[in-house]
């Protein structure tokens, strides 16, 4: 007797397993063709892509676990000491980098796999620590004002805070981060605008879903902003990474904090 | 297990106005401290870890608003 003889796809799951066969070619192909997209998972994210690696994700939610997969393949892995494929680099912001490590700041051992294959942690450079943190504590202070963060979510708070300071989207599956209720996308806008100035193409925190669609269909991604006050090393990574084509912009926002 | 995430979470609500803002920040990273033993533990069950996490972050946060 064959194994699972008693399954018979139905036509719905067959063309769901198309349209992902159609999804994991276009990831491919989408690889060798695209600029690099920049991305600040937040910890349950990783922690779902280790689940599902190790396959203790619901597959009760398949579209869910089926952009994990797409994301996975389209992010830049480590090989060695460089980061080769992909067009999706995922940075460790510092509010998730603390959340994910013990007080010597060595990361969990559960999650420090998946961070060392597929995420570039990025590491604020000394100089720049003060200047960082005053900018990111403005920010989170104006969120909470406008009510998009209550105080027991500061951490989500310094999350998209610091994402929106290198103007790179957040994922998460977390409604309070990525929800549209109150538009809460419109605040945030209001509030990066008033301190971060105005952007061509703002990024904002997204599902993992609608992120992994724009950079399959090669929509454009926001142009990531301050990498200078990212630490040498970091930004050694980024480069290497471009191909030496990375671009720096430093806005000075000494005025504004 | 079950029981201990339970005692952790119940630190989240729990009333510390008597408390100095020191000795609150004290006992907070007191607590995170003995989170991140559990979830440094390489076999941990994901489930658990995640669970874990989301306490940390709020007793993280509590933190960031008492020292500012």
């Amino acid at each position: 007797m064959k194994k699972n003889s008693h399954i018979t796809p139905n036509s719905d799951t067959k063309n769901y397993l198309r349209a992902n066969q159609k999804q994991n070619f276009q990831s491919q192909r989408h690889n060798e063709q695209r600029e690099l997209v920049y991305v600040a998972p937040d910890a349950c994210i990783l922690i779902d892509i280790e689940k599902m690696k190790t396959s203790r994700i619901s597959k009760a939610v398949p579209e869910y676990m089926h952009s994990l997969n797409l994301l996975l393949r389209l992010s830049k892995a480590r090989i060695g000491d460089r980061f080769a494929n992909g067009s999706v680099v995922m940075m460790l912001m510092p509010a998730t980098q603390e959340e994910l490590s013990n007080y010597h700041g060595k990361y969990h051992e559960v999650i420090e796999k998946i961070l060392n294959k597929h995420v570039l942690i990025a590491e604020i450079d000394e100089h720049y620590h003060s200047q960082f943190q005053q900018l990111e504590n403005t920010l989170v202070k104006a969120y909470r004002d406008r009510g998009l963060f209550s105080p027991n979510q500061t951490m989500d708070a310094k999350l998209v805070a610091e994402a929106s300071i290198f103007n790179i989207p957040v994922i998460s599956r977390d409604n309070h981060i990525v929800g549209k209720e109150n538009d809460k996308i419109g605040k945030i806008r209001e509030v990066n605008e008033s301190i971060l100035g105005t952007y061509q193409h703002q990024a904002f925190p997204i599902k993992i879903k609608t992120f992994v669609s724009r950079v399959l269909k090669n929509n454009p991604s926001p142009a990531p902003d301050n990498f200078v006050y990212l630490s040498k090393n970091t930004q050694k990574t980024l480069k290497q990474m471009n191909n030496g084509k990375v671009k720096i912009g430093f806005h000075d926002y000494k005025n504004r904090v | 297990m079950e029981e201990l995430i339970s005692q952790f979470k119940d630190l989240i609500d729990q009333d510390l106005q008597n408390m100095s803002k020191e000795n609150q920040i004290e006992f907070y990273q007191k607590s995170i401290n003995d989170l991140d033993v559990l979830m440094d533990n390489k076999n941990i069950d994901l489930d658990i870890y995640e669970q874990l996490l989301e306490v940390k972050k709020t007793l993280l946060s509590k933190i960031y608003i008492l020292k500012e």
